[in-house]
């Protein structure tokens, strides 16, 4: 590839490339890059070390020609845990309604996953008009919940809404900042992140217990432990990985220095010319 | 008398040492930020600059810019702002990151020119006579897209891959690396807002 066309067909090739990336992940960023500094979480039960007090939010939102006006809802942290966004119009209140509710509050799960397990707390979204008609809302609506991981990086994780007693996984793509993560959702409820693998050392305890815990050994789920999961233990680093990395830093030192020195030699050894 | 020598070519000794200095960089970056060994900004300006001394050890040297480059670079960031601004509009999720503005961004533009320098300048350089221009914006924007999966996953490929592409584009266009880098950390930087 070569001559002045070719800035043009790669420029060209990667609009065509970033244009296809954007349409399958519409809450991606930019540029999945940059530097990411994260607050710590804040939970409903905290882990020992860990931030308490974990808070929801609440919003009324008032309608306009009996349509909802855009919605976004989040909780107070810094770096929010949870959010609900939604396009005006986008929900469905009734006829007689003035305005619409909108709740996020942090609450004990009434399950566990069957696979993986919960990272941070379990948040219950509800929607409601004044009339008190629960709401939900067409696909084409638009409607996201954004939830936040307890320890990013996270690379893997899934949004899951806990319906019928079971969680169920909804589509999740990466915000890719500060380990958020976004689905669109239908129904609201009880939405929380799942992460692969089961946590180590600890688990989210379920609100009820006798209930729930019968129901989770039932479906073969993993059994309870006391406390919320840390998925510093899940992410933890084998001994081995950092003196590792700096051997192959030192090496790819060396590496460059040998080339360095290889091609000066080469350069001493050419063919002096005489210049003219 | 002057002693003229042709450059080497043909060896890909050089790309494969920045390659894997990358490598290890961004493997060194992910432990760091996974265990919490320091705050992000830290992290990213340790990260930043270890980026520019490997590239210095690979020998890469800044050449002279056109007028131009930093317009064009205005111009290819633009487009990636706008394109994401027109498919997030409508999910509007709250992404600031907390904390101070001023070093946030002095890190991450810090970081988006150390990653430009690197590799659509030192390893695009190397690559471009040894493999070809072709294969030099091919391979810089797979090991670009490669390089942000640690910390955000699998799914970010097909669009830091196409990014890659565009940066390289702009080298392409501009002969230098202030385009790409300009673009680079536009994109970065609006991520504060969008």
């Amino acid at each position: 590839m070569a001559g002045r066309a070719a800035p043009r067909i790669v420029l060209g090739i990667g609009l065509v490339v970033i244009v296809g990336a954007r349409l399958a992940t519409p809450a991606a960023p930019p540029l999945y890059d940059g530097v990411v500094p994260t607050e710590p979480y804040v939970w409903l039960d905290p882990p020992p070390g860990e931030r308490g007090g974990a808070q929801g939010a609440t919003a009324e939102i008032a309608l306009r020609n009996g349509r909802s006006a855009l919605i976004a809802v989040t909780t107070p942290e810094p770096e929010p845990q949870a959010q609900i966004f939604a396009q005006p119009g986008g929900l469905v209140p009734s006829s007689s309604a003035t305005a619409i509710s909108v709740a996020i509050k942090p609450v004990r799960p009434e399950g566990l996953p069957t696979e993986g397990h919960i990272d941070g707390n379990v948040y219950r979204i509800t929607v409601t008009d004044d009339a008190g008609k629960p709401l939900t809302a067409p696909v084409s609506a638009g409607v996201s919940v954004v939830l936040r991981v307890s320890r990013p990086p996270v690379a893997d994780a899934t949004i899951a809404r806990f319906a019928d007693g079971a969680w169920q996984r909804l589509k999740t793509s990466s915000t890719g900042f500060g380990g958020t993560f976004i689905s669109v959702v239908t129904a609201f409820g009880d939405f929380a992140v799942i992460l692969p693998g089961s946590a180590p050392s600890a688990s989210v305890a379920p609100a009820e217990s006798a209930a729930s815990t019968a129901s989770a050994m039932a479906s073969g789920s993993p059994s309870i432990p006391a406390s919320p999961p840390s998925t510093r233990d899940a992410a933890a680093l084998p001994g081995w990985l950092l003196p590792g990395l700096g051997l192959i830093v030192a090496g790819a030192g060396a590496g460059a220095w040998v080339v360095r020195r290889r091609r000066n030699a080469r350069y001493r050894g050419a063919r002096p010319m005489r210049r003219r | 008398m002057t002693t003229v020598a042709a450059r080497p070519s043909g060896s890909l000794s050089r790309p494969v040492v920045i390659v894997v200095g990358l490598a290890a960089i961004v493997g060194l970056r992910w432990a760091a930020t996974i265990s919490a060994a320091a705050d992000a900004i830290a992290i990213g300006l340790i990260f930043g600059l270890g980026l520019l001394g490997l590239a210095a050890i690979a020998g890469w040297r800044p050449a002279s810019e056109r007028r131009s480059s930093l317009v064009i670079g205005v111009a290819g960031g633009g487009v990636l702002v706008v394109l994401a601004m027109a498919t997030r509009a409508s999910l509007a999720p709250s992404l600031a990151p907390p904390g101070p503005f001023v070093p946030w961004a002095g890190v991450t533009v810090l970081v988006a020119s150390a990653e430009e320098i690197l590799l659509r300048g030192a390893l695009f350089d190397e690559l471009e006579r040894t493999i070809g221009v072709g294969l030099a914006v091919v391979a810089t924007s797979l090991v670009f897209a490669l390089m942000h999966v640690p910390l955000y996953g699998w799914g970010v490929l097909p669009l830091d891959f196409g990014v890659g592409l565009w940066f390289a584009g702009l080298r392409l266009a501009t002969g230098g690396i202030a385009a790409p880098a300009m673009a680079h950390a536009m994109a970065d930087l609006a991520t504060w807002w969008l």
